[in-house]
């Protein structure tokens, strides 16, 4: 591990602490403002079952979900190979996954959708007995069985992030290296169990909201959250490098395995996205090109179009360059524009299953996407700013932390 | 398995905080040599496999099982040149059968090599450093068997070179759209860059054997490999760059290859081959299957020629997690293919999942699950990653089910399309068992020519980890890497030895494989 950046030093020896407050502050009346958005949203949408509400409600859901998501994914990982890629955000994925618990909340109203049957058509009586393929799924697709499965999903969640987060922080304490080879034995096997859960989520959420199904998808969903949540981390860390604690634990080397991590799953959201439109377009079966069929209704088939550009070749060639890894300046607007992107790409996931397009009956729909994102990103973000100020901001047991804070005390190279 | 609150360490959350140990013990890497070595030890024990007159009986038994195997293959495949590919079991609708399950489990194999030698190597892992070498030839003997069976496949291999677009006046032209047409740039690319970069590793060491060598013959031999190397720093400068170009041009290949092996099957409609998960489920599974291949024979060849030095027990333990990850993915994509087969509510994708578990080749199925799903779990326990026997045999078990899963997806899925009257089955002929097992004969055949005559493990490499942990004092009495001055365990190095604080670790240049 090298020296610390050597920044401009204005800001070095001030704490991020006020910053982040800043953060939070700035973020709670956005929050609101979506979210009362979303509520007069809900009440002047005339639409048959608010699926107009609903398409920009799981837009905004999704957005924090795949954060959430994204950190506790990236919490396990890092545990089971203690890379020290992670050594710098993890404190931000710790706090991340403390959302949990308010994104069960979110899903509340979900479950009330799916027990009145709107949203899903499995869940709505006539919709379910006037498909044959609803009625052979409604075995697994039930309002019982997918509420249990909710459950389930958060508990564990809620549980195993709850035990990393307590051990890493027990070990701040204590110093006891025997707890970081427990979270390693305890991130192995409990990571299996967190990508099968996922998988299956995914497939509640979003798969089953239509016919269609992809035994890729849960993979691509992983990806894609794991990419924004990097992306999002990293942009933070570079942001206040300035700021202490960061100022002296961020080094280039530090920086450069993040953008490493970055480029490789751009890439593989690259290759996973390839892979699945190759597989169904080559086929051409009638059950499976619906998904790329509503994609390339109207203009829609644009935003699609400039995601493979935007979101895999952009990326792909700055961060393939050492220089971009190198350069905070530029990593940290590569991390902004994948933040950017992927939002947009969620969007584009997810608002045609509710039969959405972009055309000009659909384009206010638009505004309530935007209150949604403020809504529930806004939250996001204003909770886990909050709860990252709680705890020391890096883990202070890992050694190549301290090695690292030591060698920028010392301007040692 | 670690159920017990993470919470609970030996220390509490009341009691003042232990005083961490000495910084720089903790920050000492993990060593990668075992036992009392400096440079020349490295170099005889890597080097005497090579250059000792009189290899070990096994190796005589072991060449001699593989050159029996290796006429079984020439024969079978002169019969097949005589009598067209009837004389295998394929039909129709079973047109693709142990031809292709045996390319694709071959190429499979392949590809740890790859793995171990390139992406190990931009990731900047050292342990990768003395096992590269004999798994870049098992790469390069690998995809020799796998391009033999479409060669053959073609029915007419005299004119396989139609399979490349070259100005002719036949109208013939490859079909761009088709992943059969992929497969020949990329397994073509992938061997040519596979041999290129196995053989720019082994230039340092042919010269070393060069220059130990007593017979002349050996010395003539290894000088005209060894390309007039002298060890200069514009010859390392150049070496250096060569091989990092090749290493980032393998990683995408390593993926690309195995990617379009699945495209081959899931861009087609039948049940059973056209799934999305294919792609990164079949790289996992070619990992997989690679891993426990390096296993098979890298085990008792570590015993045989006794280098548990340098392929130390830490190695194998990080193989085998390596391999126990890649299981759990393939694992999981057998999940998903009977899942979404059930939720796809398709009565096709449904009967194939009914044929799967309860039609005639339902032993297979089970016995695949049994192989690459069950078994591999017993790697979750670091005893058994430790017991080099149990190892062994998990590794035999994996290359059979890892077969047996490209027999199941293959020929089974063949056997039940769409119409009943257009099903079939399928068995294999003794001409397919011939060329199976002659492959597999040709492989061993090779890997123990290679292992006599070119250094199994990086000589250059493991010196310049030795030089790396003991910063140029590597001519003392040697280390101990399992006492105290090593591992970070202790307080000081053993005599004659110096180990390096990090930041002199970070004054080291960078060379490949390692940042300091």
């Amino acid at each position: 591990m090298a020296e610390a950046y050597t920044t401009p030093d204005t800001g070095r020896q001030q704490s991020l602490l006020p910053d982040l407050t800043k953060i939070r502050g700035a973020a709670l009346p956005i929050a609101a403002i979506g979210l009362i958005g979303l509520v007069l949203g809900l009440l002047l949408d005339r639409s048959e079952g608010h699926r107009a509400f609903w398409a920009s409600y799981y837009f905004g859901y999704m957005v924090a979900m795949a954060l959430t998501l994204g950190c506790t994914t990236l919490l396990f990982l890092h545990h089971c190979v203690r890379g020290s890629w992670g050594l710098a955000i993890l404190r931000i994925l710790e706090a991340g996954t403390k959302m949990l618990p308010i994104m069960f909340v979110g899903m509340i109203p979900i479950l009330y959708g799916v027990w009145t049957g709107q949203i899903y058509p499995w869940a709505n009586e006539a919709e379910r007995n006037a498909n044959e393929v609803f009625r052979h799924k409604a075995l697994y697709l039930n309002p019982l069985w997918f509420t249990i499965r909710q459950v389930v999903y958060f508990v564990f969640w809620i549980w195993a992030t709850g035990e990393l987060r307590k051990s890493s922080l027990k070990q701040d304490q204590t110093r006891d290296e025997t707890l970081a080879q427990q979270r390693g034995s305890f991130a192995a096997p409990f990571g299996v169990v967190h990508v099968v859960l996922v998988t299956f989520a995914y497939t509640d959420w979003l798969m089953s909201l239509t016919e269609w199904f992809s035994t890729l998808y849960g993979v691509w969903n992983i990806t894609k959250n794991v990419l924004l949540t990097l992306a999002f981390s990293t942009y933070i860390v570079l942001k206040f490098r300035d700021r202490k604690p960061y100022s002296e634990i961020v080094t280039p080397a530090l920086a450069r395995d993040l953008g490493n991590m970055i480029l490789g799953f751009t890439m593989f959201w690259g290759y996973t996205s390839l892979s699945q439109f190759l597989i169904i377009w080559s086929a051409n079966l009638p059950e499976e090109v619906t998904f790329y069929g509503a994609r390339a209704d109207g203009a829609l088939v644009y935003v699609g179009a400039f995601l493979i550009f935007g979101h895999f070749f952009g990326p792909f060639l700055a961060l393939i360059t050492g220089r971009t890894k190198r350069t905070p300046d530029i990593l940290q607007k590569v991390c902004g524009w994948l933040i950017v992107v992927r939002i947009i790409d969620t969007w584009w996931d997810i608002v045609p299953f509710f039969g959405r397009r972009l055309t000009g009956p659909d384009l206010p729909g638009l505004a309530l996407d935007l209150a949604a994102l403020a809504g529930f990103g806004g939250v996001w973000v204003a909770v886990t700013m909050a709860n990252l100020k709680k705890e020391s901001l890096y883990p202070a047991h890992d050694p190549r932390l301290i090695e690292a804070k030591e060698l920028a005390a010392h301007g040692a190279h | 398995m670690a159920t017990r609150p993470l919470t609970g360490g030996s220390g509490s959350g009341t009691t003042p905080p232990a005083a961490p140990p000495p910084l720089r013990n903790r920050l000492v890497p993990q060593n990668f040599i075992d036992g009392t070595h400096n440079y020349e030890t490295i170099t005889d024990i890597i080097g005497a496999v090579v250059l000792s007159p009189r290899p070990p009986m096994i190796w005589f038994i072991m060449v001699g099982l593989g050159f029996i195997g290796l006429n079984f293959m020439l024969l079978a495949i002169t019969w097949l040149l005589l009598q067209g590919i009837g004389i295998w079991g394929n039909n129709i609708p079973v047109a693709w059968s142990w031809d292709i399950v045996n390319f694709v489990w071959w190429i499979g194999i392949g590809h740890a090599g790859t793995l171990i030698s390139a992406i190990l190597l931009l990731m900047r892992q050292q342990w990768r450093n003395s096992i590269n070498r004999f798994a870049e030839a098992m790469t390069v003997f690998a995809v020799m068997c796998a391009g033999l069976y479409p060669l053959l496949h073609t029915g007419r291999p005299w004119v396989d070179y139609w399979l490349f677009p070259y100005p002719n006046i036949l109208a013939m032209w490859p079909q761009f759209r088709s992943p059969l047409c992929w497969d020949v740039f990329a397994v073509t690319t992938y061997f040519t860059v596979s041999v290129l970069f196995w053989f720019l590793g082994l230039i340092p060491d042919i010269a070393t054997l060069r220059d130990r060598s007593t017979s002349k013959f050996a010395k003539f031999a290894y000088g005209l490999a060894g390309l007039g190397w002298k060890g200069s720093a514009k010859h390392w400068f150049r070496y250096e760059q060569s091989y990092n170009i090749l290493a980032g041009l393998s990683a995408p290949l390593v993926l690309s290859v195995h990617t379009i092996v699945s495209f081959d099957f899931a861009v087609g409609i039948v049940p059973g081959w056209h799934t999305t998960i294919f792609p990164p489920y079949f790289v996992a599974g070619a990992v997989f299957a690679g891993f426990a291949m390096v296993l098979t024979f890298g085990l008792p060849l570590r015993a045989l020629y006794g280098l548990k030095d340098f392929i130390t027990d830490k190695h194998i333990d990080w193989m085998a997690k390596i391999t126990l990850a890649t299981g759990l993915i393939v694992f999981y994509g057998y999940i998903l293919e009977m899942f979404y087969g059930w939720y796809s509510g398709n009565v096709y994708e449904m009967g194939l999942v009914y044929h799967r578990l309860f039609g005639p080749y339902k032993w297979f199925y089970y016995a695949l699950l049994f192989c690459n799903g069950v078994w591999p779990q017993f790697l979750w326990s670091p005893a058994i990653r430790r017991n080099m026997p149990f190892l062994w045999v998990t590794s035999i078990v994996i290359g059979i089910g890892m077969w047996l899963e490209r027999f199941v997806i293959i020929p089974v899925s063949l056997t039940r399309d769409f119409l009943p009257s257009s099903w079939g089955s399928y068995s294999p002929t003794l001409w397919d068992w011939m060329l199976f097992l002659g492959t597999m004969g040709f492989f061993t055949f090779l890997l123990f020519l290679f292992v006599k005559f070119l250094p199994m493990i990086n000589i250059f490499e493991m010196r310049d980890l030795h030089y790396r942990y003991t910063g140029g004092h590597g001519n003392g009495n040697g280390h101990n890497g399992n006492g105290n001055g090593h591992n970070g365990n202790g307080d000081h190095a053993t005599d004659g030895e110096k180990v390096l604080t990090n930041q002199e670790r970070s004054a080291l240049p960078e060379t490949r494989g390692g940042s300091a």
